[in-house]
């Protein structure tokens, strides 16, 4: 099958998919018990009928419930997704402004995870039993066990607080205007326009919140590596290149670790989904705005059209994660077709 | 050479010549880049603090994207946080210019007090000639005043009742004379005329940019959104000239102010959720200001002498819902009953041990600062478990379990959390003889629509005021059909009739005696109890002088300056 045919029936599957998201997450949403109209009304304006009535209407919410559902597939259409009931302003424009910072985010702990992760997978592996080893699934279990708030909260204490070497929260120094949008990530936006001081400032801020973010990537990315390496290197066909009389590197490099990577890719995949479904306590302990912060105040306010902006983002993100996974595996080993 | 590497990546893209191994090639530059960036990028030790170095500029800090800073227009702007900073971009005929002083209202755009005809249904009000708006130069009318109030009331947003529930209509009389007709004599005028929605905007520019006034307002207004983009259209000392929710907000002097001018040349409003973070922003000096008004930090910050407690009386308290029905009041449908469980709590341990000492009680739902709570403060419950059980052994009650349900995870106002508050109310609670209550944490919206609905038997909620007299205190509570009465179904014909009166009163001393002996019914009927009412406190750096407490709207930024020594 051909890539173009494999990825338009992907693409098919998907759309289902994210039909049946909708329709399970609008049921859910609903199905919850209170009424979101409550959280936004004051204690005056909820007992007056006209007031009551004029936001339930602006909200849709005086319609039956598959009615609802129909208005909002039909807008959804025209690329509206309707009004957030927290922020009171477009969900579209809600996620054009908070899907960038998240992806900033998670694109950065995902490098960083890969840099420091794969070297130490690989040290893990080769230098198994030994002390490299050692340290390797030391970083690995702290990485993946130590609590995101708690790792937030003293890195922000040390460097930020005691040495003062890294800025605090937020994505820029106070005062400081981001470069104009083009994607709407702030340090991407700062080189593309070639704003060096912004640019400066956002890398120093993305530091921090990406260490603290990366680091459970990190120790997944190294543990995953490390036990697939090392069942590599007891393969018959690791002996017969030994046996050939090559080079210890070129049997590492050339031939375990592609075997290798192939379930650290599903696990990479997977996890750079999940941190781009947001990253809640990250981002709110670094104020950074992403959906992850997003998503938590739409639920606690019961605002269901959020909720679906974000499910439907979420969604999207993990197949498209998932797609490039089945792409990767093509390029890593050969005789994986697309099927 | 990587450059060079990249350039050749691609070019073999481009002549689509890339294999496998390219491939590998050019994943393997991102990190590669991200590995040769990070040294650059490290910064030397003992970074500079923006803040510090400019003394004309404000920072302060607070949960902007948690929900509170929803918008910068007077015709929506419903929450206590923004207001800060609206209080001195847009202006009211009426403010309170002394936090220390609740009670102290004096004219801002007015030119004195307003003038009531004898039947007290038609108030006339001078209002400042000469006065400007900010954006435009434009001169402010008595038009623009009608203007304003049409939008706020046709918008049908959380503050139109500000006009619907008080003014029949108002009319400009000519261009600095404004006459309001009343639904009913309102002594409390003046008070109301101090909430920031009834503040004036420039409705010539609001016009132009999608403002309506007109009935069906709330479908084709859109001046809102341009007012988000970082505008304002008042005649405040500070105009807002950036909105941005997920990272800061900034308001800038005026020049032409018509007042004393601005005490900084720019007010930032930046975005930090954790208050822990906050506060190491104001001891590094990154900033100047904070909302992190847990009652936990605040001997951190007394120990440190850069830093000080901007601290006054609030009029928002905590109070504890008893419902006076049988069927969902159950036990608490008896006086006595509701009387015991208000002597069987420990006040003073509340605001002692769990706030800090950082708060007051009043002896009803009037907050201390308002009329008449002073004189009724001496009567409040104290606390005395004899007292309690004799109370509950009257009420005939016997054993009996309580449910006392709370909004899981929230904080009561003055920043303490219920969840703490919940269990200290339980131990007191049970101190009574037969009594066990049993706490049921609700997820919040769930827990104020069954309490709206009265379904709930013992409730913990809080009261913030709209403006600041005893009538928004009194009315909701007491009235049969106040907003919070409601909720208990309390009713008590005595306190409806004091009520009407007591709006009605223009001498302030028969109004007085009218509020203590409303405040006198609501505390022997105890369908409400209050636990405290607490501080207002604003932690700063301690170089930030003459801004003040707030009541209503927690600081006042007003008269804030920078003390030039420091």
């Amino acid at each position: 099958m051909g890539i173009w045919a494999y990825a338009g029936r992907r693409l098919l599957q998907s759309i289902l998919v994210l039909f049946l998201v909708s329709i399970a997450t609008f049921a859910l949403a609903h199905a919850v018990p209170g009424d979101p109209i409550e959280a936004i009304l004051s204690e005056r304006a909820a007992g007056n009928p006209e007031i009551r009535a004029a936001a339930e209407k602006r909200y849709g919410l005086d319609q039956p419930v598959p009615l609802q559902y129909v208005y909002y597939m039909r807008n959804l259409f025209q690329g509206d997704l309707g009004e957030s009931l927290s922020t009171r302003r477009p969900v579209m424009q809600d996620l054009q402004q908070f899907v960038p910072g998240t992806m900033e985010l998670a694109l950065a702990a995902m490098i960083f995870a890969l840099i420091a992760g794969i070297p130490l997978g690989i040290l893990g592996a080769i230098f198994h039993g030994r002390w490299p080893d050692h340290v390797a699934r030391f970083i690995a279990l702290i990485g993946t066990s130590v609590p995101v708030f708690w790792l937030g909260l003293l890195a922000l204490y040390v460097f930020f607080y005691r040495l003062q070497w890294l800025p605090g929260p937020g994505r820029l120094d106070t005062g400081m205007q981001p470069a104009e949008r083009i994607t709407g990530m702030v340090t991407v936006d700062a080189i593309l326009r070639g704003n060096w001081e912004v640019a400066s400032s956002s890398i120093q801020h993305l530091i921090l919140p990406t260490i603290v973010l990366g680091s459970f990537a990190l120790g997944i990315v190294a543990r995953m590596l490390r036990s697939s390496l090392l069942a590599a290197l007891g393969e018959d066909y690791v002996r017969t290149a030994r046996a050939k009389g090559l080079r210890e590197r070129s049997v590492v490099n050339g031939h375990a670790i592609r075997n290798a990577m192939i379930p650290t890719v599903t696990v990479l995949g997977l996890t750079f989904a999940g941190l781009l479904a947001g990253a809640v306590l990250t981002e709110t302990i670094f104020s950074w705005p992403g959906i992850g912060r997003y998503s938590v105040t739409a639920a606690l306010k019961l605002d269901y059209p959020a909720l679906l902006g974000v499910t439907l983002f979420v969604a999207t993100a993990y197949i498209f994660v998932n797609f490039c996974v089945d792409l990767v595996y093509g390029i890593l080993d050969p005789r994986i077709r697309l099927s | 050479m990587s450059t060079d590497h990249t350039v050749n990546l691609l070019r073999a893209l481009h002549a689509k010549k890339l294999n496998r191994r390219s491939m590998m090639a050019a994943a393997a530059m991102v990190p590669a880049a991200g590995l040769l960036a990070g040294p650059a990028v490290l910064v030397s030790p003992a970074r500079s603090a923006r803040a510090q170095m400019d003394p004309r500029t404000l920072v302060m800090l607070d949960n902007i994207q948690g929900g509170n800073w929803l918008y910068f227009d007077p015709g929506k702007m419903y929450e206590i946080n923004p207001a800060a900073g609206f209080q001195v971009t847009y202006e009211c005929l009426y403010h309170i210019p002394d936090g220390y002083e609740i009670g102290v209202i004096e004219p801002l755009l007015a030119e004195g007090d307003p003038e009531f005809s004898e039947d007290g249904l038609t108030a006339t009000i001078k209002i400042k000639p000469g006065v400007k708006f900010h954006n435009s130069g434009n001169e402010m009318t008595a038009a623009d005043w009608v203007w304003s109030w049409d939008r706020l009331k046709n918008l049908l947003s959380n503050p139109s009742f500000l006009v619907t529930d008080f003014m029949e209509s108002y009319t400009a009389v000519d261009d600095t004379t404004l006459e309001i007709k009343l639904l009913a004599p309102n002594a409390a005028l003046k008070g109301i005329l101090t909430s920031l929605p009834l503040s004036v905007v420039d409705s010539k520019v609001a016009q132009e940019h999608g403002g309506v006034a007109e009935e069906g307002a709330d479908q084709s207004d859109t001046l809102t959104d341009w007012l988000n983009e970082g505008n304002s259209i008042g005649t405040g000392p500070y105009l807002l000239t950036g909105w941005d929710i997920t990272s800061e907000i900034t308001i800038e002097a005026n020049p032409d102010y018509w007042g004393d001018p601005a005490g900084f040349d720019r007010i930032i409003f930046r975005n930090v959720a954790d208050t822990s973070t906050q506060l190491q922003l104001l001891e590094t000096g990154e900033a100047d200001m904070a909302y992190a008004a847990d009652p936990d930090k605040m001997q951190q910050i007394l120990d440190n002498p850069g830093l000080q407690l901007i601290e006054g009386p609030s009029l928002a308290y905590e109070y504890l819902a008893l419902h006076t029905g049988e069927d969902v009041g159950g036990p608490l449908a008896k006086k006595e009953a509701r009387q015991a469980i208000a002597h069987a709590i420990d006040y003073q341990g509340i605001i002692d041990g769990l706030m800090a000492g950082r708060a007051v009680r009043p002896a009803t739902v009037v907050p201390l600062g308002l009329l008449g709570a002073e004189a009724v403060a001496e009567n409040a419950f104290q606390t005395d478990l004899a007292k309690a059980n004799e109370l509950w052994a009257a009420s005939g009650n016997g054993p009996s379990e309580l449910t006392l349900t709370y909004g899981a995870g929230q904080t009561a106002p003055g920043g303490l959390n219920r969840d703490v508050l919940s269990a200290k109310l339980q131990a007191d609670i049970q101190g009574i003889e037969g009594v066990t209550v049993k706490l049921l944490p609700m997820d919040p919206t769930q827990r104020l629509a069954d309490y709206r609905a009265a379904k709930l038997q013992f409730t913990m909620s809080d009261w913030s005021p709209d403006y600041a007299d005893v009538h928004t205190y009194a009315q909701p509570f007491g009235a049969t059909t106040g907003a919070a009465a409601k909720r208990v179904v309390y009713s008590n014909p005595e306190v409806d009739e004091l009520l009407e009166t007591g709006i009605g009163q223009t001498d302030e001393t028969e109004r007085e005696a009218t509020y203590v002996q409303i405040q006198e019914i609501l505390q022997d009927d105890s369908a409400f109890i209050v636990e405290f009412q607490p501080n207002y406190v604003v932690p700063a750096v301690a170089s930030v002088k003459g801004a003040a407490p707030h009541g209503v709207y927690i600081v006042q930024l007003r008269f804030a300056t920078r003390e030039e020594s420091a």
